[in-house]
């Protein structure tokens, strides 16, 4: 049964009723599972992976979305009409049941012409039981039976029924790691003996990688690429993916793109071909160093450890975002090596036979250097600024070989088009909390102001004066506020406004405007969306060159836009931000005007964009020190 | 380390020892003096002061068995038992698990619901007279008020009946007290169950829901197993209430222990007003022996309870 998840977006309202909050746990997700396959949902907790199983099995519903069991739309189904078996994390087994009664259970709820006689009820039982191999054990409880064991009664139990669709969540993580390994193939037997549709929810890469056919990696409920597991882990759409998948995980380093050549730290180390200059993350499998004596890059040794098979060199690099290099040569090639005496690419020790002594003679003598060559199709690089890949070489053919392929199969390829989510908007809580502070500032600074332009003009609208977003605006209350200073506010925001977006067309072209702080950012896509530039994919290409110089603001701004750009009437955030820009806009049109607005355009005008005004300055500011330090 | 254990018991003992000898004094010298008061013949506190000596053996049990009211006492506390326990119990695990599936107002209802616990019992007992009781009238006359519940029968169609007053029926008196006594003990048990089902894991219930169960079997082949170690110990601990049961009585019949005109032998009287009554005629060795009697028969009930349990509790 193949299994279609078709914009599915999943809110969960804040626990706490005064902040307005609300959590996405899922975001406009889009999948589509072949028939007969395991897939399995990958990613860190909280990526929203169990709930889109939960989704899938009716125990949750979609705040908006479909899905669909082949051709059935399921989305109102409940659970028991959906024809699924779930095996709960902790397995949930019946504990006043035997294993028998447990894996019964479903079949004597089967009412009307589904009705099965005793008999057949207990031929069913016992083919599922030997399936999972638990007859033995039919009479016992479930406390009497090993974590393992109620893990196959589990499966026993969901499989009786023949589902139409098997899903699993963390099925594996309450046992230990031999039994892990065993059950996780045992799965991937009665998967493949029954051939039915399995998701499998996981956090752990390694159980990913090893069983299933297609691997669907989440981050913060959105998908950030999909495929099988090791074209994957050859060809990861992003940083993210690259990081969380591998153990031990891939090398970062700090580098850049100039004139085709690939640079970490001063070292000129690829050849990249016709690649546009720019900053990058490059990351390097810890199986793509070849150790040269000439090689281009250059470490620190800082150990050896041999691990049988392999042997794993471990040294430090300045430019590594990691805090140490982890380079795996196989054993035989460190032979080769160390055969080459005084011709060793590590300097001044030799690796003579990789023992734990040349180790600690590593160790003694700090200054020691090791130099790698890369293999070229495990260094992987990232924009800095989009943490997208960057093709080179031969990649892109690749890549795109790898997608036809996933697209002949029937599992469309995913990947995450859009900005990367950060954490950073994962909860908005963080967010209220400095955005408030910087209204204290605002509030403080149009004080100030206000002083000085005090007696402007009347203040026969003083009661109207500028009332802060939050709560009472100290600032605005003690100053007599009129409209004088809250109309050259306007006056000076509005040029700035201007000056950030001179058009909703230009906005559009250009989603993270420097001076656009994160909250003002919002409103970004939201113009673009009223220019009708419909269309998010070229945003997104242009978007590296218009924010390659000011970081901080840009990885914010393209965040918010993923979640509003695409849905903006199911998620109440690009709500609220549709009021922003709406204010937004008023606050530029009377701002031309001062003299003529209403009481209200003008408090609300001369409010808003002197936040915006505020923020920018600060952002900017962040920004200059942000570039600052990478430079130096 | 045996050694310093020896050496610092006498320490140990020191610090129990106010325990113990308040335990001795409250506890364990009554249990003792109960059963030597129960072995002697018309043992009389009184009587032992101005220097009378008794006979000893179990002539007391005797006389106990043979009064013409114990049969009557025993009686009805058996079937208040026997009527309650079950109903009470069937109550509350319905409240309960009502109780469970509501978010909204549930602590109001949970308050409403705890209120009788904390109010007295010969109070209210007093308070459900009145509601049952009729006002004047005679055999011949027709009475001024017929009660509040007579009201609402009549109210429905029904006919008045007497419930607790002179020439009520023993069953009209029954149906008063088992009313009475199930209200009295809901709050308890619907506490103690609903306790037990929160703590019932929500994923049993999501799995079955998948599985398709109905709800009715949801509750017989998964509530009820999961809550059953509560439940027993509700209709354990409901069995020893109703045994001594009294106060209930009292607030209804008054110390008549039934409604006027009746005696010893038909009237309310439980175990425990038994134990009350003898201990009234200073007959202590008499009250004594009957206290002995209703502990023997609460710890074979308390016994029967516990085997069943084993059999049909999962914990």
């Amino acid at each position: 049964m193949k299994v279609v998840l078709q914009n599915i977006t999943k809110i969960f309202a804040s626990r706490n009723k005064k902040v307005k909050d609300e959590v996405i746990a899922v975001n406009d997700f889009n999948l589509e599972i072949p028939d007969g396959k395991l897939v399995c949902l990958l990613g860190p907790s909280g990526c929203g992976k169990s709930t889109t199983l939960y989704m899938i099995s009716g125990l949750q519903e979609p705040s908006s979305g479909k899905i669909f069991f082949g051709d059935d739309d399921v989305t109102k189904l409940s659970p028991e009409n959906r024809g699924i078996g779930l095996v709960f994390q902790n397995y949930a087994l019946y504990p006043h049941m035997t294993v028998q009664q447990n894996i019964l259970f479903p079949l004597q709820n089967l009412k009307g012409e589904n009705k099965l006689s005793k008999e057949e009820m207990l031929t069913r039982a016992s083919e599922a039981a030997k399936l999972v191999q638990i007859e033995e054990y039919m009479d016992r409880k479930p406390s009497e039976l090993s974590g393992g064991q109620q893990q196959r009664v589990a499966i026993a139990r969901a499989l009786v029924k023949m589902p139409r669709v098997l899903l699993l969540d963390e099925p594996l993580s309450n046992l230990d790691a031999r039994l892990r390994l065993q059950t996780r193939e045992e799965i991937r037997r009665i998967q493949r003996r029954t051939q039915i549709t399995t998701i499998f929810v996981t956090h752990d890469q390694e159980e990913a990688m090893s069983i299933s056919d297609y691997i669907v990696i989440m981050k913060l409920g959105v998908i950030m690429q999909t495929g099988k597991p090791q074209w994957v882990y050859d060809d990861p759409a992003n940083l993210f993916v690259a990081k969380f998948l591998g153990a031990p995980p891939i090398n970062l380093f700090s580098g850049k793109v100039e004139s085709g050549k690939l640079y970490i730290g001063e070292e000129c180390v690829l050849d990249v071909g016709d690649v546009e200059d720019q900053e990058v993350y490059v990351g390097i499998r810890p199986e793509g160093f070849i150790l040269d004596k000439e090689g281009k890059l250059s470490c620190t040794l800082s150990g050896i450890d041999v691990m049988g098979r392999d042997i794993s060199v471990v040294s430090t690099c300045e430019s590594s975002l990691n805090p140490v290099v982890r380079s795996i040569i196989s054993a035989d090639e460190m032979g080769n090596i160390a055969g080459g005496g005084s011709g060793s690419s590590v300097d001044r020790t030799t690796v003579s036979d990789g023992t734990d002594s040349n180790a600690d003679e590593a160790e003694n003598n700090e200054d020691v250097t090791v130099k790698f060559n890369l293999k070229p199709h495990k260094v992987l690089i990232f924009n800095k600024e989009t943490e997208r890949r960057v093709y080179f070489g031969d990649q892109l053919a690749t890549h795109e070989q790898m997608v036809a392929q996933m697209e002949a199969e029937g599992q469309g390829y995913v990947t995450h088009n859009g900005p990367l989510p950060r954490e950073a908007d994962d909860v908005d809580k963080k967010a209220t909390l400095p955005e408030r502070k910087k209204n204290v500032f605002v509030r403080a600074f149009g004080w100030v102001k206000g002083l000085f332009s005090k007696n402007k003009e009347s203040d026969d609208n003083a009661e109207q004066t500028p009332e802060a977003p939050t709560d009472g605006a100290p600032a605005a209350d003690e100053a007599p506020a009129d409209e004088a200073p809250a109309a050259e506010n306007v006056e000076q925001t509005a040029a700035v406004v201007e000056a950030m977006a001179p058009s909703p067309e230009a906005a559009a072209n250009e989603p993270a405007p420097a001076t656009d702080a994160a909250p003002e950012a919002q409103s970004a896509p939201e113009v673009e969306e009223q220019a009708a530039v419909a269309d998010s994919e070229p945003v997104v290409e242009e978007q590296p060159v218009e924010t390659a110089e000011k970081p901080t603001p840009a990885k914010k701004a393209p965040v918010k836009k993923t979640t509003t750009a695409k849905k903006p009437a199911t998620t109440k955030k690009p709500s609220t931000t549709a009021k922003k820009t709406t204010t937004a806009k008023k606050s530029t049109t009377t701002a031309k005007k001062p003299a003529t607005t209403t009481k209200k355009s003008t408090n609300t005008a001369a409010k808003k964009p002197t936040t915006a005004a505020k923020k920018s300055t600060t952002t900017a500011k962040k920004s200059s020190t942000t570039s600052a330090k990478k430079e130096g | 380390m045996a050694k310093t254990s020896t050496k610092n018991q006498w320490k140990a003992w020191l610090y129990l020892l106010p325990a113990l000898v308040i335990l001795a004094v409250f506890t364990v010298w009554p249990i003792i003096n109960t059963v030597r008061m129960s072995m002697l013949k018309d043992y009389n506190g009184l009587a032992m002061i101005g220097g009378k000596t008794f006979e000893f053996g179990f002539d007391n049990f005797k006389s106990v068995v043979e009064y013409e009211g114990f049969a009557n006492a025993l009686g009805n506390t058996l079937l208040l038992c026997v009527i309650t326990v079950p109903i009470s119990t069937m109550l509350a695990l319905l409240i309960a698990v009502a109780l469970n599936s509501i978010k909204f107002i549930r602590k109001a209802m949970q308050t409403i619901f705890f209120l009788p616990y904390v109010t007295n019992s010969i109070a209210i007992g007093m308070v459900f007279m009145a509601m049952f009781s009729m006002i004047g009238g005679s055999a011949t006359l027709e009475p001024d008020s017929v009660g509040l519940i007579n009201n609402l029968i009549v109210a429905c169609g029904g006919k008045a009946i007497n419930w607790v007053n002179m020439g009520s029926s023993k069953f009209a008196n029954m149906a008063v007290l088992v009313i009475y006594i199930v209200w009295n003990a809901l709050p308890f048990k619907i506490l103690v169950l609903l306790g037990g089902l929160q703590g019932v894991n929500k994923q049993y219930y999501d799995a079955a829901k998948i599985d398709g169960t109905s709800r009715f079997r949801t509750f017989w082949r998964i509530t009820v197993p999961l809550l059953s170690p509560m439940i027993a110990y509700v209709v354990i601990t409901g069995f020893i209430g109703g045994f001594k049961e009294y106060s209930s009585v009292v607030g209804i019949f008054g110390e008549t222990m039934g409604p006027t005109g009746t005696d010893a032998t038909n009237n309310m009287n439980t175990m425990v007003g038994y134990i009350f009554d003898s201990l009234k005629e200073n007959n202590q060795g008499g009250a004594s022996a009957a206290a002995l009697i209703l502990f023997a028969i609460i710890f074979a009930v308390t016994m029967v309870n516990m085997y069943v349990s084993k059999k049909k509790v999962h914990y």
